[in-house]
This record gives C-alpha cells, sequence and structure tokens, in this order.
C-alpha cells in the first residue's frame, strides 16, 4: 500500500496548493491586520501542501504552524483553517491520526484563544464558529483514515490477484513438465527394450564365439558397441529432460551471488553471511536451498516495503540452515498468503525430512528459517 | 548344476541368455516364462536354484513376482535376480525389498552374468555389493519406512555383522574384520538372517539400513 501511496500524483496537489495560495491572497485583503508577515505566512502554508504526498508529516506541521501564525496576527475568519483541514486529512491517511489530530487541536486552541482575547466579535459567535471547525477537523482525520484502509484494501486485492495469477502459470508450467516427462519414460522404456535385445545377443554371440575359439565377425562387435552407444545417448537424453521439467540445471547453492546480485540491483539491499565448514550438498538439499532463498527474496521484494534483507547459510554437522529476514513491513495486514511461495517451501522442506519456519518477527519484518538434514554423501 | 528359470516377456532376450547360459557346463536351463505367474508355475514345478525375472513384465511384474516366490516356503531355495534395463531405480529397489538376491542390468557383460548367477545360487553374498548398498542407502535416505521389528533381537555380535554385512563386506572381509573365523561369521549372519525374517544377504542390508543399524553415510 505504500506503493500506492508514493505514486500519489503531485501534479493535481501542486495544482491545488497553487489555488489555495491564490484564494487566500485574494481574501486575506479583506482581512484587518493582514502584514507582509501575514502573506508570507500563508503562501508558505499553503504551497507547502503541493508536497503533502511526499512528506505528510512536515507538511502538517509547516502548514499548521503557518496558518496558525496567520490567524493569531490578523484574526481572519474559518478560511485560514482550509490549509490545515488537508493538511490534517494528509497525516491522517498516511496513518498519522494521533500528529493529524494534536495539529488540529492546537490550530484550533490557538486560533480560539487569539479571537478571544482580541474580542472582535461576541465570544458566543467566536465558540460557535470553533464548533463548527472542530466538526470539520474530526471529518478530515475521519476521511484520511477511512481513504487510507479503502487504499489498503484495494492494494491487498490487487496483490492476491497477482499471487493468484502466478500461482496459475507454476501450475500450467508443472503440468506441461510432467507431460515431457511421461513422454519422455514412454520413449525410454521402448526403446531401452529393443536396444537391450540387440546389446544381449551381440554380447552373447561374441562370448560365445570366443568361448569355442572363433573369430569374432566384425560386424558382431561393431552392433554391440552402437547398442551401447544408443543405450547412454538414450540415458543422457532422459537425464535431460527430467532435469529440464524440475529445475532449471544448476540452480543450487553455487548460483546464489549471481541470484543476490540481481536482488540488489532491483533495489533490495542485501547481504549475505555462510558459516561453518562448507562442503558438498546432496543435489536435492542444495536445489532447496537456493529456492527457499530465490522465494523469499522474492517476497521480500513485493511484499516488504522499504526493506534490507540478510541470508544466512549456516552449514551444521547434522543440517544447513538457511534463514533469510528483512527489517521491513511484517506486520499481519501483510501476514504470508497462500500462494506466496510459502507452501511450495514448506513441500520441498518436508520432503527432504527438514523444517521450515516464516512468521513476522517481533522487532519488524519477517523471517524464514529453513533447517534441511545433511547426512554425509554416501 | 545350477538350475535356472528365464522370466522375461521378449522372447529374444530369453533366447539370448539361453544360449548363453546352455553353453555353460555347470549350468541348465530348466524354463522359460514370459510373464510372472506362468513363472511362478515353473518355479514350483521345477524348484531351479535362480530364477532370472525381468522387473518389468505385462500382466504379473517381477516384484510381485518375487514377493511370491520369496513368501512361499516351497521356493525358500530359489533365488531371484532381477533383471533391469536401467540399473539403478525404484524397481529394483522395491524387487530387493521384496525378497530377490540382487539385480542385474540386462547388457551386463556375459561373464559378469554368469559370474553373478554363480554367486546367487551360493546365496551366501551380495550381487555387486557397492551398488546395492548405495542403492539401498539412497532409497532409505529418501523415504522414511517404518522401522522393522527384529533389532531387539539380535545379540550385540549379530548387529556388529550385520552392520559390516550392509556396508557390502563379504564373510571372510567381516571375520578378518572381527579377528574371528568365516565360519563363526556365516553362523552369525544366518542367525541374523533368520531373526529379521530375511531370506536373502540383501534383505539383510535393507533390514540394515532400516533400523538405523547402518546409515547411508557410514
Amino acid at each position: 500500500m505504500l506503493f500506492e501511496l508514493r505514486r500519489h500524483k503531485t501534479v493535481p496537489d501542486v495544482a491545488l496548493a497553487v489555488a489555495l495560495t491564490a484564494v487566500q491572497i485574494a481574501s486575506a485583503a479583506s482581512v484587518p491586520g493582514t502584514g507582509p508577515l501575514s502573506y508570507a505566512a500563508i503562501a508558505a502554508g499553503c504551497l507547502a501542501l503541493a508536497v503533502r504526498g511526499r512528506a505528510p508529516v512536515p507538511v502538517l506541521l509547516v502548514t499548521t504552524a503557518c496558518m496558525l501564525a496567520y490567524a493569531v496576527a490578523a484574526a481572519p475568519a474559518q478560511q485560514a483553517a482550509f490549509p490545515v483541514l488537508i493538511a490534517v486529512y494528509t497525516a491522517a491517511r498516511h496513518d498519522r491520526r494521533l500528529l493529524a489530530a494534536a495539529a488540529g487541536a492546537v490550530f484550533l486552541s490557538g486560533s480560539l484563544a487569539a479571537s478571544l482575547a482580541g474580542a472582535a466579535q461576541p465570544t458566543r459567535a467566536i465558540v460557535e464558529q470553533t464548533v463548527l471547525l472542530l466538526g470539520w477537523f474530526l471529518a478530515a482525520v475521519i476521511g484520511g483514515t477511512v481513504s487510507r484502509h479503502r487504499a489498503a484494501y484495494l492494494e491487498q486485492a490487487e496483490q492476491r490477484a497477482a499471487e493468484a495469477e502466478r500461482t496459475r502459470e507454476e501450475a500450467a508450467r508443472r503440468r506441461a513438465g510432467e507431460e515431457r516427462l511421461r513422454i519422455a519414460r514412454e520413449l525410454h522404456d521402448s526403446l531401452t527394450h529393443s536396444i537391450s535385445v540387440i546389446k544381449v545377443q551381440a554380447g552373447v554371440a561374441i562370448h560365445l564365439a570366443r568361448k569355442h575359439g572363433e573369430e569374432v565377425p566384425e560386424a558382431l562387435l561393431a552392433i554391440r558397441e552402437a547398442g551401447a552407444d544408443a543405450m547412454r545417448e538414450l540415458r543422457a537424453t532422459l537425464e535431460a529432460l527430467r532435469d529440464a521439467t524440475g529445475e532449471p540445471p544448476g540452480s543450487g547453492l553455487d548460483q546464489l551471488d549471481s541470484l543476490v546480485d540481481r536482488v540488489r540491483s532491483a533495489g533490495l539491499p542485501t547481504t549475505v553471511t555462510i558459516s561453518g565448514e562448507t562442503r558438498r550438498l546432496p543435489a536435492a538439499v542444495n536445489r532447496a536451498a537456493y529456492r527457499i532463498v530465490q522465494e523469499a527474496l522474492t517476497n521480500v521484494s513485493r511484499h516488504a516495503g522499504p526493506a534490507t534483507a540478510a541470508v544466512t547459510i549456516s552449514y551444521e554437522p547434522q543440517e544447513l540452515a538457511v534463514r533469510v529476514e528483512d527489517d521491513g513491513l511484517g506486520s499481519p495486514l501483510l501476514s504470508p498468503t497462500p500462494g506466496n511461495g510459502l507452501i511450495g517451501m514448506r513441500e520441498r522442506v518436508t520432503a527432504l525430512g527438514g523444517r521450515l519456519q516464516a512468521h513476522p518477527r517481533p522487532q519488524g519484518g519477517f523471517s524464514v528459517h529453513a533447517q534441511l538434514p545433511i547426512k554425509d554423501l554416501p | 548344476m545350477i538350475r535356472v528359470l528365464l522370466v522375461d516377456d521378449q522372447p529374444l532376450i530369453r533366447a539370448g541368455f539361453r544360449a548363453l547360459l546352455e553353453a555353460e557346463d555347470d549350468i541348465e536351463v530348466v524354463g522359460e516364462a514370459s510373464e510372472g505367474a506362468q513363472g511362478l508355475a515353473l518355479a514350483r514345478r521345477h524348484l531351479p536354484d535362480v530364477a532370472l525375472v525381468d522387473v518389468q513384465m505385462p500382466g504379473m511384474d517381477g516384484i510381485e513376482t518375487t514377493r511370491r516366490i520369496a513368501g512361499d516356503p516351497d521356493l525358500s531355495g530359489v533365488h531371484v535376480i532381477i533383471l533391469t534395463n536401467y540399473g539403478l531405480d525404484e524397481y529394483v529397489y522395491e524387487a530387493l525389498r521384496a525378497g530377490a538376491t540382487g539385480f542385474l542390468v540386462k547388457d551386463t557383460d556375459p561373464a559378469d552374468l554368469l559370474h553373478g548367477i554363480q554367486v546367487a545360487a551360493r546365496g551366501d553374498a551380495l550381487l555387486s555389493p557397492a551398488i546395492t548398498r548405495r542403492l539401498i542407502g539412497e532409497f532409505v535416505a529418501r523415504r522414511p519406512h517404518p522401522v522393522p521389528a527384529g533389532l531387539p533381537h539380535l545379540t550385540d555380535r549379530e548387529r556388529e555383522v550385520t552392520a559390516l554385512a550392509a556396508q557390502g563386506l563379504s564373510n571372510d572381509e567381516i571375520a578378518a574384520h572381527l579377528v574371528i573365523s568365516p565360519a563363526t561369521v556365516k553362523t552369525h549372519v544366518s542367525r541374523a538372517m533368520m531373526k529379521v525374517h530375511a531370506r536373502d544377504r540383501a534383505q539383510l542390508v535393507v533390514f540394515a539400513y532400516q533400523s538405523g543399524l547402518t546409515s547411508p553415510g557410514g
């Protein structure tokens, strides 16, 4: 949702700020006691709203302070409150409700005190106006909050849709892979049967000829060699197909550096720590470890907002521990939804007899921790 | 004389093996079957020493055939060698669990094939010990199996001997390792096999891995 807010259209904000400045200055002309300082305060307070999307809190402070200064110095009617209302609304929309309410309260009480001290109007009318403004400020805070929740909801719905799409694509890829493997198996089965016959017959004929002290015909030797070649090639082809279905060849921890480089260049600062005595891993564990890091980093860049990630690979005597942590937005609102790779990770880890823990960290951010048992390679 | 039964759905493979085996003085082919049920019937009729059984056949496949032969008390003298096109795979592992003595790849060099048949007929050693051990270790590591009963009944010496057999050592090698006589090793191995209901050394190895007596690494 932060992405959504960051994409705030700045052009309408600029237009709004300029128009508001013009209106305020025009109306200030009819307010008694408006000096050059008041004009400066109006201009600063209104123009600050141009960047309200990017810096809601500083804008709130500047606008409130300037407009309050104007209200105290020149005693305008309610119109001085409008820029403050907008700043309050914006701050509430950026989840700064308390600050927004506090700014509103300071502005209202400040201008109330100034009006009462100036006593240009009857007390009763001043209080009535202030109560009316109080209602407007409440509306601004509530409006900002509602708008924030709606944006968050839309963002989440969008994310869910994207995840669903991704899951569907993965399923389609897996199905295609399974089909390819099935064809490969069928080919392999039927061809190996025939080639076996050739090899057995040739081998037996050669064996018997030698046993009987006869000369082995060259043709027979050639047939046996060709049979052996065909078998080897068939096996290699099947292996290649089998690899192509599941994993791209060579997706293992040896590819970790280039993975992390890609993630870094995509804007996620990432550190890698490898501890323990590194050694050759069983292929399945190696691939799983790589996939876990890949999935976890993908999730961080998708969900964590501005964050840094830390990848830790520990070679322990009995297991490989893979930990990916970030300091982003690991909040309940963004708790892991099915489909963002966690299920796949868990299946993979469980199949290898390991454990996977994935949860928001107490100090913020998210943590994925996998323990993969490794035995010495047979 | 080693009496051999051939069970394979490909007539040309059977013909090749028959020609090879008949040329040996000490081997006799007592029957040929093209699928498992027929093979089982011939095994009961001829009581061969060795049955060469193709792992993949239409009808009753090699694994089921092995299971039936191994489960039949009348056929306790029949040693099943599984024939495979591929070498190491899941089928072979299943066949070893089902009670096969060992396995041979069909295009093995004929001399090795003959040697394998002789080893199997004696029934006291593993066919290709290193490969069998690796195969079993690999599959046991990959898939959790219920721990078979029987471990508590083994004496310490029997466990020791079983663990060494699972590493692919022959009786003589185990004897040298433990500094006891080969005859004593043979007695321990036989007792261990009896206690864990292994009909062959290969099943003892399967047991050793599944019970955790031996791990794939060691």
